[in-house]
């Protein structure tokens, strides 16, 4: 499919308003997906169906949040292919972190917890992604549409067509496990064992 | 202590984690191609892909110095984004079959230099590792650098996969053993290949070979830290 059908103002338009967004969707859809060239698939068949949708647009309303909208449908629609598809073993199959979520939150009585931006800030970009690829997918796109990409809370809700108070609390649910699973991964690094040793050679002297 | 406030606190630095996410540069040179082939070019998609200009380089530098040392060798074909043990495994299987293009390497300084030499950025061998090195190589799996150095058990073809941390994973068979205050994921192969995947600070150490899990692990325990 292609623009064919598009006249010179729609494609201005597309240019214009779509066309800056490019970034933010492929974050998104590589947030959402295992592999680059699967979040570019996505990401091209999205821009595909908001150009031909182009004249849909309401110019003045939230473009991103329009964008992210078509996203999220395609990968759906993606999803719900695939599992039509007969099932194949896949290659790529692998669980970086499946950790379940009893509900309890770890170490929030934690000391290590006394200054959570350090210890937040300690964590390599990607490990943060690869924890973040871990949570349930309603879970993810709550925290990518608010905190990632700054979505308020109306615009997170009409995108993911659940209520306000919805988003709310995945929110605050996702960044609970989010921070679980990083403290997980940290103890996993041993960057607490330092703490300890260092402690325990305080309380020596 | 008050746990709605501690709470509070740590979503706030959460979010604030979070949104420092959408500072992270977004290659979007793929896009960029397929606007252009949709409208055509225009001025503004070189900004874009400037970010990925001096890998691809690396990428063109290094194949023609493979190709010039090693004539005839197999390029490296398709790109993974997540290299679970089954891709590695592949990667070993290539090393070992010498269907990789690779550089023979004298020792282990050498196979430094050499991986230093061919792509930039590459994690770098920085330990004494078992037995000789045979040769060594610096790739990209899913656009990643990785550098492998193959050397000998025994008589068992070993291969050692240096690679950034985020693009190992532990894989759905796999079991965690720790030994000499290191922990090691270990991964067993229907093959028969295992993979022991050690983290370091940012990258993990791959070791791979058709060995007896306590053999393997006594590979991978040699690997000085």
């Amino acid at each position: 499919m292609t623009d064919k059908r598009l006249d010179a103002r729609q494609r201005e338009q597309f240019k214009r308003l779509a066309w800056p967004h490019r970034a933010v969707l492929l974050r998104t859809a590589r947030y959402l997906t295992r592999r680059d060239n699967e979040a570019e698939d996505l990401v091209q068949e999205t821009l595909i169906k908001a150009m031909n949708a182009i004249d849909t647009f309401h110019e003045g309303t939230n473009m991103k949040a329009w964008l992210t909208t078509i996203l999220r449908h395609t990968h759906i629609d993606r999803i719900r292919a695939d599992q039509r598809r007969p099932a194949t073993v896949s290659l790529d199959a692998c669980t970086p972190m499946e950790l379940a979520d009893d509900g309890t939150e770890v170490g929030i009585h934690d000391d290590r917890w006394d200054k959570p931006d350090e210890l937040l800030n300690r964590f390599e970009d990607q490990a943060v992604i690869d924890v973040l690829k871990t949570l349930p997918e309603h879970t993810r796109w709550s925290l990518i549409l608010v905190d990632v990409e700054q979505m308020d809370l109306a615009d997170a809700a009409r995108v993911l067509e659940v209520p306000v108070g919805t988003i709310k609390s995945r929110v605050h649910r996702g960044r609970r496990m989010l921070r679980d699973r990083l403290y997980e991964v940290a103890q996993r690094r041993g960057w607490f064992d330092d703490v300890k040793a260092t402690e325990g050679s305080s309380h020596e002297s | 202590m008050n746990p709605d406030r501690d709470r509070d606190r740590l979503d706030e630095a959460t979010s604030q984690r979070l949104r420092q996410l959408a500072s992270m540069p977004v290659d979007t040179t793929c896009l960029d191609q397929w606007k252009q082939t949709q409208f055509g070019p225009d001025d503004g998609q070189a900004v874009h892909r400037v970010a990925w200009l001096p890998w691809r380089s690396a990428t063109s530098i290094a194949a023609a110095l493979v190709i010039a040392v090693l004539i005839g060798v197999m390029s490296l074909s398709g790109t993974r984004a997540v290299a679970a043990p089954l891709e590695l495994g592949q990667v070993h299987e290539q090393v070992i079959d010498g269907s990789l293009p690779a550089l023979a390497a004298t020792d282990l300084a050498d196979a430094k230099r050499r991986i230093e030499a061919l792509v930039d950025g590459a994690p770098r061998p920085d330990g004494d590792y078992p037995g000789s090195v045979r040769c060594c190589c610096g790739e990209a799996l899913a656009g990643e650098r990785l550098a492998f150095i193959k050397t000998r058990y025994g008589q068992t073809p070993v291969t050692i996969i240096l690679m950034r941390g985020h693009h190992a994973c532990a894989g759905n068979e796999h079991e965690m053993i720790d030994e000499q205050g290191r922990r090691f994921v270990v991964h067993h192969d229907r093959a028969g290949v295992q993979a022991t995947l050690t983290p370091r600070q940012d990258h993990w150490v791959c070791v791979m070979a058709a060995l007896p899990t306590d053999d393997l692990l006594k590979v991978a325990g040699q690997i000085v830290f």
